[in-house]
């Protein structure tokens, strides 16, 4: 399998083929990414989502091979999360997570044991400071290694620990509460 | 394998990819399994994944962006790139005034008969250049922000093409003046011309590019800077008796014993400026 800086070069010579690639390899962890980070926002999630691909593909002229892909994808899509939250916040207008998608398979029960928790789970993230809940998606959720997380948001691998540890300690108070 | 099976091996997977993440960002055995638990529940929400045709819908959105061959910029050194990607979003208006009033300075010297050190350019210079330095600082711009969103460094790096830019455009047009006059009168000699505005122009956009990242806006470094400038022209222009004499005692920005300080100042403002523009975009990440 091709690495994704292999398939960054090949976007930079306009390569149709690796842009489907890395569509294809980033778009679902990206959606679930920017899901996570928008309190459970679907359609906002989507937007971001392209929003993301669309500024890589116009920032790909300046991407030096052979770094990181990774961190530079979530770095755009952290940035941008940012900045939405920053104009939202400065029209008062951010939104409280909505009802997660069904899981079909469950019986209705279970189902809304599952929501219920999700919106549960959705709350407390969204009561982290933000700067801890995008470490925290990045390494729970999405999986990053501590570098790529240090590199996506520009801070050393010990603020990366140290953010997590407060994120992480500060969700099981939470959640506790809540129980 | 049946289905319960396969679902057990999977959370086993899980559980064993979890505590493998915690026990890197746990100080001990024992917290890594307390926070394990934490982990999978948050886990347990879901986020939905986009269906094939979903995909493949974005990925022709995505086409039009694609670069085309034609403008692939292989084994171009990536600085050049982003002067490049700098120069497209620095505002038209800034070339163009600029041009202007350093060429309406030009003819203006050409045509009075002084050989007074304060021509009109060099009176212009400094204020073109601080004016345009101010206005570099401009983070609201939404180009500058998808510039600095999509680009692999960092925005302390841009603001310093940036930077570059406009200031050497106006040293180019400084300079493309000072030579035209040089040539074109017989009474002013290129050197001495050249430093004359080169100090001041330094230090007066350093000092407004410093003003406009400290207050935020672009405005209020162009003005403080061009009061200064102002101030300094118009004492100098004074009558050297009465009351302001002793101001007129004082080194100038325009006298040459003050030029290596200056340039000194210069430098000084500037690494301040972009050390706190970079400063402030982190705090701005931490606090977000």
């Amino acid at each position: 399998m091709q690495r994704d800086e292999d398939l960054a070069r090949g976007l930079q010579q306009g390569h149709r083929g690796d842009l489907v690639e890395l569509v294809e390899r980033h778009h679902s962890p990206l959606l679930g990414y920017l899901y996570r980070m928008t309190g459970g926002d679907r359609s906002l999630a989507e937007d971001l989502a392209q929003e993301t691909f669309v500024r890589v593909l116009r920032g790909i002229a300046s991407y030096r091979y052979p770094r990181p892909f990774k961190p530079w994808l979530y770095s755009i899509a952290t940035n941008l999360a940012r900045d939405y939250y920053k104009q939202a916040d400065q029209r008062h207008t951010i939104s409280m997570p909505e009802d997660p998608p069904p899981d079909e398979s469950a019986a209705p029960e279970e189902r809304l044991i599952d929501d219920m928790q999700a919106q549960q789970i959705a709350l407390a993230l969204m009561n982290l400071p933000a700067h801890q809940r995008e470490a925290v998606i990045l390494r729970y959720y999405q999986e990053l290694s501590l570098a790529e997380i240090a590199e996506a948001l520009a801070i050393p691998v010990g603020t990366v620990k140290s953010r997590l540890s407060l994120g992480i300690s500060r969700l099981r108070e939470l959640v506790l509460e809540r129980e | 394998m049946m289905a319960d099976e396969r679902h057990i091996y999977r959370e086993d997977d899980e559980q064993r990819r979890l505590r493998a993440l915690l026990a890197e960002d746990a100080e001990t055995p024992e917290e890594t399994e307390a926070l394990l638990e934490t982990v999978r529940f948050i886990r347990r929400w879901d986020a939905p994944s986009p269906t094939p045709q979903e995909t493949a819908r974005l990925v022709e959105k995505l086409l039009p962006e694609l670069p085309k061959p034609e403008r692939r910029h292989p084994g171009q050194w990536w600085p050049l790139l982003i002067l490049r990607a700098e120069a497209r979003i620095i505002r038209r208006e800034i070339w163009l005034a600029s041009a202007l009033v350093m060429a309406l300075g030009v003819l203006t010297t050409l045509g009075i008969n002084s050989t007074n050190a304060a021509t009109p350019l060099t009176i212009l210079a400094p204020v073109v250049a601080a004016v345009g330095m101010a206005l570099l600082y401009d983070s609201d711009m939404e180009q500058v922000l998808e510039l600095a969103d999509s680009t692999a460094v960092s925005a302390r790096l841009l603001l310093l093409a940036r930077l570059t830019l406009v200031f050497g455009f106006n040293l180019a047009l400084g300079l493309g003046g000072s030579v035209a006059l040089s040539l074109l009168r017989a009474d002013m000699l290129l050197w001495p011309l050249v430093m004359s505005w080169l100090a001041p122009m330094a230090f007066l956009s350093a000092l407004a590019f410093l003003l406009s990242v400290v207050t935020g806006d672009a405005i209020a470094g162009a003005v403080f800077s061009l009061a200064i400038w102002g101030m300094h022209v118009f004492v100098r222009s004074m009558p050297a008796s009465g009351d302001l004499s002793w101001i007129l005692s004082l080194p100038g920005l325009a006298d040459p014993a003050a030029r290596p300080f200056l340039f000194a100042a210069a430098l000084l403002l500037v690494m301040a400026a972009l050390w706190l523009a970079g400063d402030s975009e982190r705090r701005m990440g931490e606090t977000l």
